[in-house]
């Protein structure tokens, strides 16, 4: 007897909040080890459908691709919420369940609607992660975050009614983007994605999150978006240059980042670029090559999310130009962040090799060579920002004077079992690749990908040297950086403002253009001005109704005059 | 008692009006306030129990004529009772019921006078003339019956405690009297012009001899009319202060009735007295109505999110989702239709639940001033809860029932190929988020502005009850929209296809 995945985490998140305080952090990791192993003794051929209002709704289905992602899900799920043990506010810790289930519940949806359903809970469930930090700032970014996530929702709901009013068909599926409502669907895929100026959501709330919730965070939300573009739009070329593109801007971004949570957040843009791009080629190498990527990211990216997290959560502090020197005092902490650096960087026999070599292998079959160059740029980008700049800033380069104690034990025990599967999966990826949509061809370490990724890491690390020593490398300055988000940070307050104040004036204008006209009939009417929340004078109410009549009545005189009418 | 029920059976469209029409100057007569309380209720229970009756009775024949005094039809008054009839007769005899329930708490809250039994016996004369505009099949009557549930409503309005009631429910007199006469005027051009009353025969003789410009005359005066009534926007600006100054059960009962019924006339009055041809073909109605929806549905909601006073608020928010009806009302088609019952439906049980939580809290905090709610969702748990699922349907959550209703009406505006209305609604939509979002800011986050009442006072069965009724339906109704989907599309196909 199995069930939905997303079935079992919501009724866990109802049992976990009954329960007493001492009890509750067990039924969280319970839940997802039960769902695990549910998911894993699951007939994977199962599906439900209910009709709902003459439609045939799909909330569960299953297959390869959506099994991987709930594995990944579980597995990240459990990780996140050993890191989150010393949390004890009641949001977070329903958050911590209802959040997972609603990314399960959206890979393992048949239909656009379910999904959308699906894609609101995640963006419901997961702002308490930001709001729980309980500082103006991180307030404020959620309800961006909010307001954000919702919209690609609504864009979503949009697309799904096109669809289903020009075919019938909401099912989730491959998309053609020329089918009427697909183009909403891709943009709604995208917000979440975190595509080119779609991305400020990203790099805007994560890094105010809570320690912890900027490892459930960085899990769900983007993955949520990979899936279902590989679900959806596999083969799209824009996709390519989309993700082209993603790989290669954040990088600079990166760089000149003081706060090390959001030099992550644009590392993160950078890995999704990998995916996306590897989804827009399409072949099955590089699907293939894409969810493996996903997979191994949330593993290696929460891995160095949570030594970040261990590191705020001990010294309150993460900007790079504070920090500094912790490796005297949190060893471990720096060790498990050095392998999580090592993965994302792709040293071989760590994950990122197995996986990101898969895409650029798949990029060269299909003989995209200047897309190739820039993501070589890309790779040797990642080593230089999430590879040496994380571990070395927090916890070499000058010393910060800071003594913090070594990060706690459920901490280190969370981040241990990501650095072991970092290094399982990076020397042994065919556990991993035996469970990828596609059948999988492919020799990670032969001579050429071995050499090439070992000469790229050399040299960038000969360029991070060389660099420093020289001085021209970008200090850390506690500094704002300039990012597309000002477009909804003061453009969008500066339209509403506009707005506001014409629809003040449209309904004065038309209270005057009636008062004015009466005014010609009787002279008191002249004297008085309402403003705009005040209720209207009797006689205003009556004005209005005889007013509204009279355009009425001149309405209906014409079209009674109208040819045929 | 076997011969009892069965003639019983064949009168109960006249005893829906009949029985809290009689049943209402005994609450002033015997002059006790706990008689008449107790009166109060057991009548809207008795009338619910009536509405299910005929309910029973219209699945077994789709539509009751009843003639009252035996008179037939054209010349004698008609009592008509429909799939339509009844749907509406169930939502406001249920929202009535759970009212009286909690009118019972409210003695010591925001009640001035209103302690009298006179209060009483215009509470039932009210939804007397509620009822009454619903079951009856001549157009003369629906105004006999507006202006009595009008002018009880305008008594209700002014038992409020504060000074301002007075002046509310006088503004509220003077748009109501003029809404009244312009409803009387085109019913006095229509029998002009055709010499009957009965909307049945009505609509045969216009359909005969075709329209002219008197009947263009009193559909405008009509629409304006009811208009009125229904507070569709630009003419709704008695209600805000209305439901603002009112005791806090009345504008629970008002908010779930009187608005609704008004609504009901609307759709009746245009599909079976002057004809969806005629009023959507040759007059551009559905331009009017639609194009009025827009603006109320866009404007009012960011006028809700400047106001200081929650419920006047939450009535500002009732003129918004009045527009959605209007505008399902506005596009003439059967789904069309359908999307609006559907709204009357769910907006008549969760705007009530709303009212009510608020009334609990103005009850406990004495203030319903935004500000002074600084984490009032903390001490007050019970009601904030249901205030915020209730907000959280106004914007149409999935999962709530105002999603099932705006779903049916983007679904509705899609059908009648005016997709681009979908985008009005998705943004009223957006924008009643912004004001629910505002007051769950403040009442869930920010910090404490008043000091605690003395011992938190404990929620009476008389307050939970009918609260608890009200939520339950609407998250039933949210998850298992199958019921109320067919119930509403049922109504509407009744409506366009008599006797089919």
């Amino acid at each position: 007897m199995t069930n939905a995945p997303f079935l079992i985490f919501f009724a866990g998140a109802a049992i976990a909040m009954a329960v007493p305080l001492r009890w509750r952090n067990g039924v969280l990791l319970a839940v997802p080890v039960i769902g695990l192993a549910n998911l894993l003794a699951m007939d994977p051929s199962q599906q439900w459908t209910i009709e709902w209002l003459g439609l045939q709704l799909v909330p569960f289905t299953s297959d390869r691709l959506s099994f991987i992602f709930g594995v990944l899900f579980h597995i990240a799920a459990i990780l996140a919420t050993i890191f989150a043990w010393h949390v004890q506010d009641r949001p977070q810790q329903a958050a911590a369940l209802l959040y997972p289930g609603s990314a399960l519940g959206a890979v393992f949806a048949g239909d656009l609607l379910t999904l959308f359903v699906f894609w609101e809970c995640l963006a419901l469930s997961s702002v308490f992660f930001i709001t729980a930090r309980g500082t103006p700032l991180a307030i404020k970014a959620a309800i961006r975050y909010l307001v954000i996530q919702v919209l690609s929702g609504v864009l979503l709901l949009s697309g799904t009614l096109v669809m289903l009013d020009h075919s019938g068909q909401i099912a989730v599926g491959p998309l053609d983007i020329s089918q009427p409502g697909a183009k909403l669907l891709l943009l709604a895929f995208g917000i979440k994605a975190a595509f080119p100026m779609l991305h400020n959501w990203l790099t805007d709330a994560y890094p105010e999150a809570t320690p912890s919730g900027t490892v459930f965070l960085c899990a769900f939300t983007t993955k949520v978006a990979v899936y279902i573009l590989a679900r959806t739009f596999s083969g799209l070329d824009l996709l390519i240059y989309v993700g082209g593109i993603m790989a290669c801007f954040p990088i600079f971004y990166a760089v000149i980042e003081n706060d090390l949570r959001r030099v992550l957040g644009y590392s993160m843009i950078n890995q999704i670029g990998f995916m996306v791009c590897g989804i827009g080629i399409g072949t099955e190498l590089a699907v293939n090559g894409a969810v493996a990527h996903a997979f191994n990211d949330v593993l290696f990216k929460g891995l160095l999310l949570m030594s970040m997290g261990a590191v705020l959560f001990r010294t309150g502090e993460m900007r790079g130009s504070e920090l500094g020197g912790l490796a005297r005092t949190m060893p471990k902490t720096t060790g498990l962040c050095i392998v999580g650096a090592a993965s994302i960087s792709a040293f071989p026999l760590f994950s990122g090799f197995v996986s990101k070599s898969m895409v650029m292998a798949a990029l060269l079959i299909e003989h995209h060579e200047i897309l190739w160059l820039a993501m070589l740029f890309a790779s040797a980008g990642v080593f230089h920002h999430a590879g040496i700049k994380i571990p070395y800033f927090a916890f070499f380069a000058h010393d910060s004077g800071k003594r913090p104690d070594e990060a706690p034990a459920h901490m280190l025990v969370a981040m241990s079992l990501a650095a072991v599967l970092c290094v399982f999966i990076g020397c042994y990826p065919w556990l991993l690749y035996s469970h990828l949509p596609f059948a999988v061809d492919y020799l990670p370490f032969d001579i050429p990908h071995v050499v090439e990724q070992l000469q790229i890491l050399f040299f960038s690390a000969l360029a991070f040297v060389w660099l420093q020593l020289s001085g021209i490398y970008p200090p850390e300055l506690r500094s704002t950086n300039l990012d597309s988000e000002w477009l909804y940070r003061k453009v969008c307050p500066a339209v509403y403002a506009v707005y506001y104040r014409s629809a003040q004036h449209a309904r004065k204008g038309f209270y005057h253009a009636v008062t004015g006209l009466a005014g010609m009939l009787t002279p008191m009417a002249r004297q008085h001005s309402y403003h705009l929340l005040m209720p209207w004078s009797v006689r205003g109410i009556v004005m209005i109704t005889m007013g509204f009549l009279g355009i009425i009545l001149l309405l209906f005189y014409l079209y009674s005059r109208l040819p045929g009418g | 008692m076997d011969s009892l029920i069965p003639a019983l059976e064949n009168h109960l469209p006249i005893l829906q009006v009949i029985v809290p029409l009689l049943i209402a100057p005994f609450c002033m007569i015997l002059g006790s306030r706990r008689l008449a309380r107790g009166i109060m209720v057991l009548t809207a229970g008795i009338m619910l129990a009536i509405t299910l009756g005929l309910a029973s009775l219209t699945l077994q024949q789709p539509v009751i004529t009843y003639d009252l005094g035996g008179w037939a039809a054209p010349w004698g008054i008609e009592y008509r009772v429909d799939m339509l009839t009844v749907f509406i007769l169930f939502t406001i005899n249920l929202v009535h019921m759970l009212a009286s329930v909690f009118c019972l708490g409210r003695q010591d809250g925001n009640l001035g006078t209103a302690a009298r039994p006179a209060f009483y016996t215009a509470w039932l004369l009210c939804i007397a003339g509620l009822n009454g505009m619903v079951v009856t099949n001549d157009a003369f009557n629906v105004f006999v019956f507006l202006e009595i549930s009008s002018l009880a409503t305008y008594t209700l309005i002014s038992c409020g405690r504060e000074p301002l009631a007075l002046l509310s429910a006088f503004r509220y007199l003077v748009a109501g009297a003029v809404g009244a006469t312009f409803i009387l005027l085109s019913i006095g051009l229509l029998y002009m012009q055709t010499g009957t009353l009965n909307i049945s025969d009505l609509s045969r003789v216009i359909a005969e001899r075709g329209s002219d410009r008197t009947i263009i005359l009193a559909l405008a005066f009509f629409i304006i009319g009811v208009g009125v009534k229904c507070a569709v926007f630009p003419l709704h600006d008695w209600l805000p202060n209305a439901y603002r100054f009112a005791p806090d059960s009345v504008t629970v009962l008002l908010s779930g009735t009187a608005t609704k019924v008004a609504l009901y006339v609307l759709i009746r009055f245009l599909h079976d007295l002057f004809g969806a041809d005629f009023g959507f073909a040759e007059m551009p109605l559905d331009m009017v109505l639609v194009v009025t929806a827009i603006f109320g549905l866009l404007l009012v909601p960011f006028i809700a999110l400047r106001e200081s006073n929650l419920k006047r608020m939450f009535a500002w928010s009732s003129v918004a989702q009045v527009s959605y009806i209007v505008m399902g009302i506005g596009l003439g088609t059967r789904l069309g239709i359908e999307a609006a019952l559907l709204h009357l439906f769910n907006h008549a049980i969760v705007k009530t639940a709303i009212f009510m939580a608020v009334g609990i809290i103005i009850a406990r905090t004495g203030t319903a001033r935004i500000r002074h709610l600084g984490g009032m969702a903390h001490r007050h748990r019970f009601a904030s809860c249901i205030m915020l699922f209730g907000g959280l349907s106004l914007i149409g959550l999935p999962g709530t029932v105002g999603f099932v209703s705006k779903w049916v009406l983007v679904t509705a505006v899609v059908d009648k190929g005016w997709w681009w209305l979908a985008i009005p609604i998705l943004a009223g939509s957006l924008a009643s988020a912004a004001y629910v979002w505002r007051i769950v800011e403040i009442m869930w986050t920010k910090p404490a502005v008043l000091k605690p009442e003395a011992p938190a006072a404990r929620l009476h069965w008389v307050e939970w009850l009918p609260l608890s009724v009200l939520a339950g339906l609407a998250l039933w109704f949210g998850l298992n929209a199958s019921l109320i989907t067919g119930l509403a599309s049922s109504a509407a196909l009744g409506l366009l296809n008599p006797g089919g």
